[in-house]
């Protein structure tokens, strides 16, 4: 995410990581924890995430019938300034291109994981000079392959993520917590604090008592 | 040799660890070989005389796996964590509010607010289970406390915040005599007195000082605040000021009143203790594992947490604390609010 890609107008354009562009899909602040705070939290989702991830990314192919498959395959696109790395690629006979995003839970369409698949597309697209009309997802959970299809909506969308990506990093501010039923499943939570920050009132309160003796505690041990 | 919550104590003096593939490789002389899966540790925790491998410091550094080195008497040496994490808006940040004189002095008030608050309230628990004269010394105790607390607020400058904090604890450690029961073979104690110690209650509160030392520093270097810039105890080479800041609020209760417990129970007794020639005193090795084993009990232990509004493990409070401080110094909360019991 440092270096920056040259753009047509010459101010260089900050490079975006697709999987930053999931995040921020899920919640602008559990990007900006990532790309900022350089968060990262191990909850059982994520290594089990990274458990899987790591049987998917040996690096290497295989060639079976008429689909070469690709693994861990590194990925950008220089006009666009996106980067990242696919799961699987298949590269068919007849000249398909399908990137295939491996996920440990189940697949929601049309969320984050989508933009992830949509972004590897159009980066493989510039990479190979083909177009790809449908990328994959693949959910451990439901043991099935989801297909999302790249339309101009799909491709839109990870544009105008990746602007709001750039954003983020530009200002260098934490987007405010969205304090809903997302941080229930959010890698992030106990670095965030949502409730917490929900709370400013609380916490005036509670500042202005610090110094007022407070009520015998009683407690076993 | 302690195995504890993913935490390896290893107080076996003449002890060396090594690497063996994916596992830690345990040689004691003339022991049978030991051996644990790294996998299942998070830390490794060394005091004293015990030799690690540089295979297996390197290991451990990649992994993020910290080792921590104490002295024998539980004073904390030093730690290796892997790289520093990139956290470099977040150290930014607090570099800056460390540079501005009136939020400093803010932290810092909160900080020693949190200490006076549970002290007090380690007094007058201490009030509850004594009788007669012990019950009114420790009340007036606590009361003296509270002028100072309700002083504190006021207080303009860092000096005379630690002016009030260094008065508070002598009031403290004049309780804390109070509250060792006669009735235990350990001689009660004057004063806290340190480097080295030469009794046996200082000895023990100078154990458990470094044990929750090492805690508090972790939770800082995993939340990505730099340990070593504090706001009450500033920013002195080698000291790591800001853990000692986080570790104002905990001492009373993660350290002080275990090892009261300890001793009014008669868990520790004379026999734990050894005094060296020249007179300090420090723990014997068998001294050493029950203190362990039982801290390791206390920090699984929850106590509420009332911004949280949910319980807390005291193992996870730093974390949490050092969290809330984070999003303060990052300008999202409006204060810094100490951790207090009750
Ligand atoms: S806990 Fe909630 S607000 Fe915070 S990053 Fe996660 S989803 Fe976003």
């Amino acid at each position: 995410m440092t270096d920056a890609a040259p753009q047509a107008g010459g101010v260089p354009l900050q490079q975006v990581m697709l999987s930053a562009l999931e995040h921020h899909a899920y919640c602008p602040r559990q990007a900006g924890l990532i790309l900022l705070e350089d968060g990262y939290a191990d909850d059982a989702s994520t290594i089990r995430g990274t458990l899987m991830h790591q049987r998917v990314h040996e690096p290497g192919h295989e060639t079976r019938g008429a689909v070469r498959t690709l693994r861990a395959l590194p990925v950008w696109h220089d006009g666009l300034a996106l980067v990242g790395v696919c799961d699987v690629v298949e590269i068919h006979s007849d000249g398909r291109v399908i990137p295939i995003e491996h996920k440990s839970g189940s697949y929601t369409q049309g969320g984050p994981a989508d933009v992830q698949v949509t972004g590897q597309a159009m980066c493989l697209e510039a990479m190979f000079s083909c177009s790809i009309p449908y990328g994959v997802i693949y959910s451990a959970a439901d043991r099935r392959r989801h297909t999302v299809a790249l339309d101009a909506a799909a491709r839109n969308r990870v544009l105008t993520l990746a602007d709001e990506v750039r954003h983020t990093l530009a200002v260098a501010t934490l987007p405010g917590a969205v304090a809903d039923q997302r941080c229930r499943r959010c890698s992030m939570h106990d670095m965030c604090m949502p409730r917490v920050l929900a709370r400013q009132g609380a916490i005036t309160r509670a500042a202005s008592k610090l110094f007022t003796p407070q009520p015998e505690a009683v407690w076993d041990d | 040799m302690t195995e504890l919550l993913n935490t390896l104590y290893v107080q076996t003096q003449g002890a060396s660890l090594h690497l063996d593939h994916d596992s830690l490789k345990i040689v004691i002389p003339e022991t049978p070989k030991k051996t644990l899966p790294l996998r299942r540790l998070d830390g490794i925790v060394v005091y004293g005389h015990v030799s690690l491998s540089a295979e297996l410091l390197a290991r451990c550094a990649e992994d993020g796996r910290s080792v921590v080195w104490m002295s024998l008497s539980g004073r904390f040496l030093g730690r290796v964590d892997g790289p520093t994490r990139g956290n470099v808006m977040l150290r930014h940040a607090q570099h800056l509010s460390h540079a501005d004189p009136v939020l400093r002095l803010q932290i810092a008030r909160s900080c020693v607010a949190g200490k006076l608050q549970n002290s007090r309230q380690i007094l007058l628990r201490g009030a509850r289970d004594a009788t007669d004269q012990a019950q009114v010394t420790l009340r007036s105790l606590a009361q003296d406390i509270e002028d100072l607390l309700g002083r504190a607020e006021d207080a303009g400058t860092l000096d005379e915040l630690m002016g009030l904090e260094g008065q508070a604890a002598r009031l403290y450690f004049e309780g804390l005599s109070h509250m060792l029961r006669p009735l235990s073979d350990i001689p009660s104690f004057a004063n806290r007195t340190r480097r080295p110690p030469t009794d046996p209650v200082n000895a023990l509160l100078s154990y458990l000082y470094g044990l929750t030392r090492a805690l508090v520093h972790g939770a800082a270097e995993q939340v990505g605040l730099d340990p070593y810039l504090g706001f009450l105890h500033g920013m002195r080479p080698g000291k790591p000021a800001l853990a000692l800041d986080l570790m104002e609020e905990f001492r009373p209760i993660h350290a002080d009143r275990l090892g009261l417990n300890l001793l009014n129970r008669k868990q520790l007794r004379k026999e734990h203790f050894e005094t060296l020639p020249g007179g300090a005193v420090q723990m014997t090795e068998d001294g050493r594992r029950l203190v362990l084993t039982e801290w390791q009990a206390w920090k699984n232990k929850d106590w509420p947490h009332k911004l949280l509004g949910r319980k807390v493990s005291a193992s996870l409070l730093p974390v949490v604390q050092a969290r809330l401080l984070a999003r303060h110094i990052r300008g999202e909360l409006p204060a810094y609010i100490p951790w207090t019991v009750g």
